[in-house]
């Protein structure tokens, strides 16, 4: 916590860092463990496409936040430290969910290209990722109409979160993969 | 069913009702008829532990509440010295030790600000006044000092050289000396003792006064007050190990004592007065936390609908097992004392979601599987043996991440994440558990 908070005193920008970089390490050991059984090249594919998934969701709802700032003038002074980390929580949840399918697909089919293994099974990955996304969705519906109003703000942003993470792991994912595979055969 | 089975329902069973218990408000039970005459209550318990000193109170009779929701108490200070050159740097550093003194202290709601030149902290209603009053405003300034005049002193007199600062005549001893002030429990006495625990320049400067105060006393002020914190007397024997730090008897509770040691380390730029303290009403609103709850209750009602559309009847073994796993949640928000506020209902909507996810990637497995001709039983150990890791990696991933980040960071996110904990602890009891125990009990025979 000393750590913590001589960052904060130094500057606040230093206490964002500091927890984007806990985090950043807590998912590469998350992920490198969950990719143990796999061969180091696959593995490592699929780690850098999952990190990379990861902060280009964290770049667009950083855009997006502003955005409906400026358009609607929902601030995120009072909320930023339960946002950011919810975004997190909520995307590594979802993008496990696509890793854990292809590395499925990988060891039982004995497939060599992990762009193949997730084209097998795409249909699943984007079925399951929306009903998913309905279930995170249901708890904000109901508090945006039966709570007292005071959280509709932070609910719209948690609804804006889940939909950009779910995007990103039904949309971006995939082509980052098809790019990483290109890449390599080139 | 197996034992085993018949086991876990019971274990369920005492788990529901006890986190059902813990959790309820209470709720007046009133019968009033010819046969019968009940006026009782069920829930918003209060259980009294009996402790060495006295009773110690566990209040589950309500939740206590983030300042954003309840009524909050606004404590105002100011300058000292006014004509202080560039008051707004005064003030931000100000903010800046209030706010890691807070931190430090385990006060994790809290909010540091500026306001007309004033510095203002506002706390939930729940949070003790006079220690977060005594906290902020203290300069955590200490100064050792010696007797002006050993001919004067007798131990009758030690009142009157306790009330009198005229008595003492300062030394170069300062909070700069000390590194660490501790409490220990003697274990001989069992009585609390204070260790000051000086920096090696720091040790040496007390050593040397000690010498020349052997039977007298040493005063040690702290905060600028006109009473000393302590007046322990010199006894000899303290010259036998200079190495050591001293330590002396003390009525001072473990809090105090930690409280004075975050004083004297992270000590006032500037010297400040309070002013006054306001209650501030919720800017939330009252209803918040009723409303908040009736909505949650409707989210799942709406998720167990989404479950029979999708899964039939079978779907209903999803809401026990929400149900449950809710009400271990709530019950373990009030075990650990988390408040009530933006950051619990943020994590109850995270855990929420997280737990139905679970739910509906078993049941969906589990349904397709059973479409394709395969036995339930086999379907069963492959969805919550074999490819277990696939529900249970993110749930204990992010409960590391949590727990980590709980213990580090201050504020709102450390309620948020401390939350998130609970949240997880209470996923992993929902698929270990509930979801398994129930489903095999009750969802063998649904096609």
């Amino acid at each position: 916590m000393t750590i913590f908070l001589f960052f904060s005193s130094v500057n606040p920008i230093f206490e964002y860092l500091f927890i984007g970089v806990i985090f950043f390490l807590a998912v590469k050991v998350f992920l490198s463990l969950i990719l143990n059984d796999m061969p180091k090249e696959v593995s490592s594919k699929i780690e850098t496409s999952f990190l990379f998934t990861l902060f280009l969701g964290i770049f667009f709802y950083s855009i997006l936040v502003y955005l409906l700032n400026i358009l609607l003038g929902i601030s995120i002074s009072d909320y930023e430290s339960i946002l950011f980390p919810y975004f997190i929580f909520s995307s590594l949840f979802l993008g496990t969910f696509p890793v854990m399918e292809i590395k499925n697909v990988l060891l039982k089919a004995r497939e060599k290209s992990i762009l193949e293994a997730y084209e097998k099974t795409s249909k699943k990955i984007s079925s399951v990722l929306v009903n998913i996304l309905l279930l995170f969705t249901f708890p904000l519906i109901s508090m945006y109409f039966f709570g007292n109003g005071s959280m509709n703000n932070l609910l719209i942003l948690f609804f804006f979160s889940i939909l950009v993470s779910c995007a990103h792991w039904i949309f971006v994912f995939p082509k980052i993969l098809k790019l990483k595979e290109k890449k390599n055969k080139s | 069913m197996s034992s085993k089975e018949t086991f876990k329902i019971v274990l369920i069973s005492i788990i529901f009702t006890i986190s059902a218990l813990i959790a309820l408000p209470e709720i007046p039970f009133v019968v009033n008829s010819r046969l019968w005459t009940i006026d009782s209550s069920i829930g918003g318990y209060k259980l009294k532990i009996p402790q060495k000193d006295g009773e110690k109170i566990i209040d589950f009779s309500d939740f206590k509440k983030e300042s954003e929701i309840g009524d909050a108490q606004k404590i105002t200070y100011s300058l000292k010295d006014e004509n202080v050159q560039d008051k707004d740097k005064a003030l931000i550093s100000l903010q800046n030790v209030i706010k890691n003194r807070l931190s430090l202290a385990g006060v994790v709601d809290f909010n540091v600000g500026i306001e007309d030149s004033h510095v203002f902290v506002v706390i939930p209603e729940h949070e003790d006044f006079d220690r977060v009053n005594q906290l902020v405003s203290g300069s955590g300034k200490m100064i050792f000092r010696t007797v002006k005049n050993a001919d004067e002193w007798s131990p009758e007199k030690f009142t009157d050289f306790f009330v009198d600062v005229e008595k003492w005549e300062d030394t170069d001893i300062t909070e700069r000396d000390i590194q660490d002030l501790l409490y220990m429990l003697d274990p001989t006495t069992g009585s609390s003792r204070m260790v000051l625990s000086f920096t090696p320049q720091g040790r040496e400067k007390f050593y040397n006064i000690a010498e020349n105060n052997i039977g007298l006393p040493v005063a040690i002020y702290l905060n600028d007050l006109e009473y000393p914190l302590l007046m322990p007397v010199i006894v000899e024997n303290i010259l036998d190990d200079r190495d050591a730090n001293p330590s002396v008897n003390t009525n001072y509770s473990k809090r105090y004592i930690e409280d004075f040691n975050l004083q004297i380390k992270n000590p006032l730029p500037f010297d400040i007065t309070y002013v006054d303290k306001v209650v501030v009403t919720s800017p939330a609103g009252e209803n918040f936390v009723s409303k908040s709850l009736i909505s949650l209750g409707i989210a799942l009602v709406m998720i167990s609908i989404f479950f029979i559309i999708k899964f039939n009847l079978t779907g209903l073994i999803f809401t026990y097992t929400s149900v449950c796993s809710m009400s271990v949640f709530l019950a373990l928000v009030k075990i650990f004392s988390l408040p009530m506020g933006f950051s619990l209902i943020s994590g109850y909507i995270l855990v929420t979601g997280i737990i139905s996810s679970i739910g509906y990637l078993v049941f969906e497995n589990i349904k397709s599987g059973l479409k394709d001709g395969k036995p339930f039983d086999i379907l069963f150990y492959q969805v919550f043996k074999k490819e277990k890791e696939k529900i249970s990696a993110p749930s204990i991933f992010i409960l590391s991440i949590s727990l980590l980040l709980m213990l580090i960071t201050t504020g709102k996110m450390k309620i948020f994440m401390s939350v998130t904990v609970v949240g997880m602890l209470t996923v992993i009891l929902f698929y270990t558990l509930f979801l398994p125990t129930l489903l095999f009990a009750l969802g063998r025979d649904e096609k």
